[in-house]
């Protein structure tokens, strides 16, 4: 898997948008914009601690370009049997808890 | 507020407010955090230089200003390199992210991933971006720990099949079985 190029691009748009209006624009040199007085910030999420947070609890599938082992995409369809039902596994968990999904 | 706090804590000595205390917005460069740091600037066996050094001569530091000082010891603490440059050949699609990185502004997906570096996750210390160095937690392992399960179980619908187990291929119930063991 890896992210499609448009992806990486939009993400850098954004980013290029963003940082100007942040302190780390500001000019002094720092890391956050790799040694220099006045450039680019590169090195820090473009939001807070928990937005960054919230950006990445949802990974955008749709970014990516899969690439499959198998020809077939349902191959791990297998036998149409569920772990929940083998031996040892309770395969009625759902009467017991009906909010639980797995 | 922190040009009144830093000014107390260096005694409102001139010499050292004047040196120390910057003309840029508070957080374009990290706070300096050390407890007491400011304070033991100001202690009688301590004085701040902060004089262009010049010349380093048998004794001790030649300085702009023509003032010798003499020392024992020289720790050099004269900067580190700031660039995300991986510190090894990492050869992608488009080839190697040393050079790729160097020539261009760097460039990366999330704070994860690298484009043309198909499954190539990053963490700290290697070619991070967009990472805040005092943020990094588990958090940040959540979409990898997501992605490297699902890249190497199956493509499709991550959500929906993580139960699924059995097949007559005999490679399949190992794998299925962690898929199990992954989501538990």
């Amino acid at each position: 898997m890896r992210p499609t190029p448009d992806a990486v691009d939009d993400y850098s748009e954004h980013i290029t948008t963003f940082m100007p209006r942040t302190a780390w624009s500001a000019p002094c040199s720092s890391w956050f914009k790799m040694g220099k007085v006045v450039g680019p910030v590169t090195a820090v999420h473009p939001g807070s601690r928990i937005h960054w947070f919230h950006m990445l609890e949802s990974p955008r599938w749709e970014d990516f370009e899969w690439r499959r082992e198998h020809r077939n995409r349902f191959r791990y369809l297998g036998n149409g049997f569920s772990t929940k039902e083998a031996e040892g596994e309770d395969a009625t968990w759902y009467l017991d808890a009906p909010d639980a999904l797995w | 507020m922190l040009t009144g706090y830093m000014a107390h804590s260096l005694n409102g000595d001139a010499h050292l407010t004047k040196a120390l205390i910057p003309d840029f917005p508070v957080g374009s460069r990290r706070l300096t955090p050390g407890a007491g740091y400011l304070k033991s600037l100001t202690a009688e066996n301590v004085e701040l230089v902060a004089e262009k050094i010049t010349e380093v001569f048998p004794k001790g530091i030649k300085l702009a200003d023509g003032r010798l000082v003499e020392v024992d010891a020289i720790v050099c603490a004269t900067g580190f390199d700031v660039s995300f440059v991986p510190r090894f050949p990492l050869i992608g699609e488009y080839g190697n992210l040393q050079d790729i990185w160097r020539d261009k502004l760097p460039a990366a997906y999330m704070s994860c991933m690298v484009p043309g570096m198909p499954n190539y996750f990053s963490k700290l210390p290697l070619g991070v971006l967009f990472l805040r160095l005092d943020q990094t937690n588990n958090s940040h392992s959540i979409p990898r720990s997501k992605c490297t399960y699902r890249s190497r179980q199956r493509p499709n619908h991550y959500r929906t099949s993580r139960q699924i187990y059995y097949q007559s291929d005999p490679e399949m119930p190992t794998r299925a079985h962690n898929i199990c063991a992954t989501d538990s």
